[in-house]
């Protein structure tokens, strides 16, 4: 009984602390304009993503669905972005692309800060040759040339945006890896942790309630950054042909409109819009994750 | 900025144009007057016994002679390295009379000899190339000048002879075990050019064979250059790179159509190649896995008829080439399936909905797939990825949907769906034929004979499908000397296809050309009127082209790069100027 | 900076590249790929003949005896023949090389010249009106993918101008003197060189910017500055320098981007390189092809972290004393 009145109370203050620290984060992201409209925007396209069914039914995907009507037309009141070049609707592909590209970029993210922070807290706290091995496998990662060893994993594990999202989380982790284990070594050197090994507390209390509390912003802010990374790689893919040729990403109608040869028949509501879409929501996931590199690390301010 | 680092960056651009001038080659002769076609294609081999793409065909017909010619107009006979032929009375021996004055391009001269070697090694070594032709032949040279033929069969392919003619000074070195490693890079030619240059991926460079006996082409350089997209191969043309390409993309065709470009002329040849669908139908004397469904006739036929092809024929092909229900059996449309439209296959969902009821494949568990005795109507369905050739998937998958039928697409490269074929391990899959002039070797890739039973052998029945009739047809017509007779008996052979078959042939679709009218005319057309300028049965258009006087080749940019590059270093001079002077004026402060 | 330094350094690269190797051996092994397909029903192969090809290939026996004979061919640097041209992947290799060498070279030198330039004067004078342009110019770079730059100068600028070549090498047949051919390989590197130096130039500038005001916060640019140095030389002699090293790491480490970026240059400009070899080489699955440009791409990037490993050791004073 006295136990748990006793366990809950430090609980309890550990959560008014978070909820101040985030309401901290909160107020100088508000006052960050650049990251703060980077967080607008994302929010904008997320919004899109998720409400897509409603701004569009999915049947305008399919390849039939431009059965009557003309292709490579260009924007009008009935088609807002005009016509590919089998006379699908444009904005429809955009939206329900927003999906499949967002998808990629976050799941490949969790993905690739799921091991980057595993290992890189592994090796930052085991020493020895756990942590040689450890490193010595995150330096070959890091040195193997990323695309052309994702684009021979997509081919041999195929092309659902699924498997596309491990390939390239798999491929883009060591970055992360090698920051959290700095970010590890750095706080082991600092007294309390130190303390609570002195005290007998195990590893595994060390790790999740000192050393990953103060790791965890800098994950959020690197997760924040390879977003945009493994958006450009699902767009890259795509383009060169390897992606997913069935779910309508940004790459894949960038593809699309380059086969087609929009660009030589000035369709510029073909090529510009899934280019812009890319290139505003890298932007976007970009400055947002400088921003709260800049809260979390005040070292970075001014950045 | 750091000196150091600036006089490094210097010296890295420096080196990099050293190495740039280090790897330039010098090249060809003085204004040599030259043709550069772009292709999206690369060689994939020069070897006459392994090659087996249109651009190898293409070189083959420009560098390697045969004993016969085809007319451009009707694929007649016509003289090659044959002046004459007479045959026998059961007309299963032919003799030849060949010219003499025949000379490889090395040199070494080119005689009757040579023929008779290639259909005896072809014959032995089983050239895949050369045995639908060869293999039922023997042939001797009774002098230099005289061949004799001998077919164990009536063979209603001769006299013509359509098979590469190879230097025998040349092949007798190389062992079978060699044959298939041997590049072909000695370049010996015995057709009105010769290859001078390769290279891989990059282009292929011919000049006039000087050893060559027919007519003078007036081209003296042709070049192939290889494009990784057919965007960037049209840009090309369109910069006056290019005289002509092959592989438009079917929208810019459209607006060339519509004279969007008064230089350039497209040309939308057909020669009988179509694209088809695949169905596993799994012959009892062949292997593989393929669904059960897809063994009984009337799954495939309510495939046949869930098909939408006119609406593919509009948005994939936007219009050139039009909706086929069997083969071309040749390059000759005279040998199409002659069938009233209302005779045949149609867009008509509900039927194939029928169907498939009727066969027992009906949708019991509700999710919206058909199964029968436990087993789902879910099918395998495996495509290309090179550019264009898996452009129906989505189209073809969505109306196989609307009938129940669901679909798992996996993309292979070539190689490795052709490997799949060899083990018939797979349930649908696309491709397409191109076929030659005589019937005989389209009509074969449907007989049992050619149904794969070992994986390492492979077979080009690539439906995996047998029918006795069929191949009783086959067998008559392949020695039916009589034209009207044989042309019936293929039609029949078409409607047991059509009905029974393995595939859903999808449409016939037009090679999509475009040339310079500017710079060049005489363009022929293979065959007559309605075929393409370029990669037709034997190439010959080549040496009827014109220049016109007046249209420049390429070239004339060399100015503007010298102003480019003065600019970029006067530009560059000037800001290193400006950034030191400022830099002395922050000193002065 | 000692030896050790020096040796561990060259060890550590020459394990990264062992293990790349034993890596591309399983890679490759996992594709179900049939060595022979390109032969299939083509020429008539007795089982001895394919027997012996298999072995010739490497690709006979246990696991092991082939791991054995792939370690040794590779030492050879025999990388045997090409599945789909069934030339020497080597010769094929060593062709394309001068091209890629070029291409990256000339389009890496350009980006670190630019990039480190702006990123210092946008570092240096932070909320400067420079600043602002220029890093959201960057971080527009930054997050543009660089075929997309390919395409739009592709079919705008070369294909409607005509002012540039819209792919290739060089002029195909043409008969230059020897300037004219060097001046006729710079046209057509013009544009793919311009791609991937602007697919590249962001995150170099940004990587510099930030290592800038990492310097700007150290003491020892106070200490120069009370000394009396003038700014600029502050800016140059001091902050630069300092700010070069980090920067220099970052990139190396990141060169193996560049090399992806080169595949996709190669691909929109047809331009006859590595790049353009590798995209060829998957699409085909050329296990061999793949196999050896794989390795040349990461033995590129375990290079060039060594160089700047070495550069590091020599140049900061904290590396050169404690190890």
């Amino acid at each position: 009984m006295s136990d748990s009145v006793a366990s809950i109370s430090p609980r309890g203050m550990t959560w008014a602390r978070r909820k101040r620290a985030l309401a901290r984060v909160w107020r100088e992201l508000r006052n960050d304009r650049s990251g703060f409209s980077g967080l607008l925007i994302l929010l904008g396209f997320g919004l899109v993503a998720l409400c897509a069914p409603l701004i569009a039914d999915r049947s305008l995907l399919l390849a039939a669905a431009g059965r009557n009507n003309p292709d490579l037309a260009g924007p009008s009141a009935k088609f807002l972005l005009g016509t590919d070049d089998i006379g699908r609707d444009i904005l429809a592909q955009l939206v329900w692309g927003s999906r499949v590209s967002l998808f990629i970029g976050i799941f490949a993210t969790v993905v690739a800060v799921l091991i980057g922070s595993l290992v890189g807290l592994v090796a930052g706290y085991v020493k020895g040759k756990v942590a040689t091995v450890l490193l010595a496998i995150d330096n070959f990662f890091l040195v193997v040339p990323f695309l052309p060893l994702a684009i021979v994993l997509a081919v041999i594990l195929g092309r659902s945006p699924v498997t596309l999202a491990l390939v390239i989380g798999f491929t883009s982790w060591a970055g992360s890896a090698r920051l959290v284990r700095a970010q590890v070594l750095s706080l082991s050197e600092r007294g309390y942790v130190e303390r609570a090994r002195a005290l007998g507390a195990n590893s595994r209390h060390v790790i999740l309630r000192h050393i990953l509390p103060g790791v965890a912003p800098l994950i959020i802010a690197n997760a924040t950054l390879i977003v945009p990374g493994a958006i450009l790689t699902e767009s890259t893919l795509s383009f060169l042909g390897f992606g997913d040729r069935l779910s309508p990403s940004w790459g894949k109608l960038l593809d699309g409109a380059q086969s087609s040869g929009s660009i030589t028949l000035n369709a510029w509501w073909y090529y510009l819009p899934p280019g812009l879409c890319i290139i505003t929501v890298v932007l976007a996931f970009t400055l947002f994750g400088r921003a709260l590199e800049r809260i979390f690390d005040p070292r970075l301010a001014g950045r | 900025m750091n000196k150091n680092l600036f006089k490094i960056l210097v010296a890295l651009v420096v080196g990099f144009a050293a190495l740039a001038v280090s790897t330039s080659t010098s090249v060809s002769a003085e204004g040599e007057l030259t043709f550069t076609v772009g292709v999206t294609q690369d060689i994939d081999s020069l070897n006459v016994t392994v090659g087996f793409l249109v651009i190898d065909y293409e070189i083959w017909n420009l560098t390697l002679p045969s004993l016969t010619s085809k007319a451009a107009s009707d694929f007649s006979i016509l003289p090659y390295m044959a002046e004459s032929w007479t045959g026998s009375e059961d007309g299963l021996t032919w003799t030849y009379k060949l010219r003499s004055d025949m000379k490889w391009s090395d040199g070494e001269p080119m005689t009757a000899d040579d023929v008779a070697y290639t259909i005896t090694r072809s014959v032995a070594d089983g050239w895949w190339n050369h045995t639908p032709v060869t293999g039922n032949l023997t042939a001797t040279a009774t002098d230099a000048e005289t061949l004799v033929v001998t077919s164990s069969v009536p063979d209603p392919k001769l006299p013509i002879l359509d098979v590469y003619i190879v230097p025998k000074h040349i092949y007798e070195k190389i062992s079978a075990e060699e044959l298939p490693n041997y590049l072909a890079d000695d370049n010996v030619s015995g057709g009105p050019f010769q290859i001078v240059e390769r290279k891989e991926g990059e282009f292929v460079r011919l000049v006039q064979n000087p050893n060559w006996f027919g007519k003078e082409p007036a081209i003296e350089q042709l070049i192939f250059r290889t494009f990784e997209t057919a965007e960037a191969q049209y840009n090309a043309i369109k910069a006056g790179d290019l005289d002509a390409v092959d592989d438009v993309p079917v929208k810019i065709f459209t607006s060339l159509e519509a004279g969007d470009e008064p230089n350039i002329i497209g040309i939308a040849g057909n020669q009988g190649s179509f694209s088809y669908l695949a169905m596993n139908s799994s012959c009892p004397t062949g292997i593989g896995d393929g669904h059960v469904a897809l063994k009984d006739p009337n799954v495939r036929r309510a495939i046949n008829w869930s098909l939408d092809r006119e609406l593919m024929v509009d948005k994939v092909l936007n219009g050139f080439g039009k909706p086929a229900v069997s083969i071309s059996a040749s390059a000759n449309p005279a040998f199409d399936y002659q069938v009233a439209a209302d005779q045949t296959y149609s867009y008509d969902p509900a039927r194939a909905k029928a169907l498939l009821d009727e066969a027992g494949w009906k949708d019991t568990n509700g999710d919206g797939v058909r199964d029968k005795d436990g087993v789902e109507l879910k099918l395998r369905y495996f495509d290309r990825s090179i550019g264009g050739a898996s452009d129906t998937t989505p189209f073809i998958t969505g109306f196989l949907k609307d009938v129940g039928i669901a679909t798992d697409v996996k993309t292979f490269d070539e190689d490795s769906l052709g490997a799949i074929q060899a083990k018939s391990e797979f349930d649908l899959y696309t491709w397409g034929w191109s076929p030659y002039a005589d019937p005989d070797n389209m009509l074969s890739n449907f007989t049992t004979a050619a149904v794969p039973t070992d994986p390492t052998v492979g077979g080009y029945n690539d439906g995996n499908w047998c029918n006795a009739e069929y191949d009783a047809l086959y067998a008559k017509q392949k020695v039916e000397l009589d034209p009207v007779k044989r042309a019936d008996m293929i039609q029949q052979m078409h409607k047991i296809f059509a009905n029974d078959g393995p595939y859903a042939v999808l449409y016939k679709y037009d090679n999509l050309q475009a040339f310079r009218s500017d710079r060049w005319q005489n363009f022929v057309r293979q065959p007559a009127e309605v075929g393409p300028i370029m990669f037709t049965q034997t190439s010959t258009g080549y040496l009827d082209l014109e220049p016109i006087s007046g249209g420049s080749g390429g070239g004339g940019t060399n100015t503007i790069v010298v102003i480019g590059v003065a600019l970029v270093v006067a530009g560059a001079v000037f800001t290193l100027v400006r950034s030191r002077r400022k830099k002395s004026a922050d000193d002065r402060q | 900076m000692s030896n050790r330094y020096v040796i561990k350094k060259i060890i550590g690269a020459l394990l990264t590249l062992f293990a790349v190797v034993v890596f591309n051996f399983f890679l490759f092994r996992i594709v179900d790929r049939d060595p022979l397909s390109k032969y299939r029903g083509r020429s008539k192969l007795s089982l001895e003949q394919r027997e012996a090809m298999i072995r010739r290939m490497g690709l006979s026996g246990s696991k092991w005896d082939q791991f054995v004979v792939y370690i040794k061919s590779t030492l050879r640097l025999d990388f045997g023949r090409s599945f789909d041209s069934t030339r020497p992947v080597l010769r094929e290799i060593a062709d394309r090389l001068p091209a890629t060498l070029i291409l990256v070279g000339i389009s890496t030198a350009l980006t670190i010249g630019i990039g480190l330039y702006i990123g210092a004067k946008a570092g240096w004078a932070r909320g400067s009106r420079f600043d602002r342009v220029s890093t959201s110019g960057t971080m527009v770079l930054y997050a543009t993918p660089e075929f997309f730059f390919g395409m739009l100068l592709l079919a705008i600028v070369a294909g409607r101008t005509g002012w540039f070549p819209t792919g290739g090498l060089r002029d195909i047949g043409a008969n230059y003197g020897f300037v004219d051919s060097l001046l006729d390989r710079a046209h057509h590197l013009v544009l793919p060189s311009l791609t991937l130096t602007l697919g590249y130039l962001g995150s170099y500038s940004l990587i510099m910017r930030t290592s800038m005001l990492e310097t700007l916060g150290e003491d020892y640019l106070t200490t120069a500055r009370a000394k009396g140095l003038k700014e600029s030389d502050v800016m140059t002699h001091h902050a630069v320098p300092n700010a070069l090293l980090p920067s220099v790491s970052v990139i190396a480490i990141s060169f193996g981007f560049v090399i992806g970026g080169a595949i996709t240059t190669e691909t929109v400009f047809s331009y006859p390189g590595l790049g353009l070899a590798t995209a060829d080489a998957i699409r085909n699955t050329d296990l061999p092809m793949l196999q050896a440009l794989f390795l040349v791409a990461s033995a590129a990037v375990i290079f060039l972290n060594l160089v700047a490993d070495l550069t590091y050791g020599l140049l900061d004073p904290r590396i050169r004393h404690s190890t």
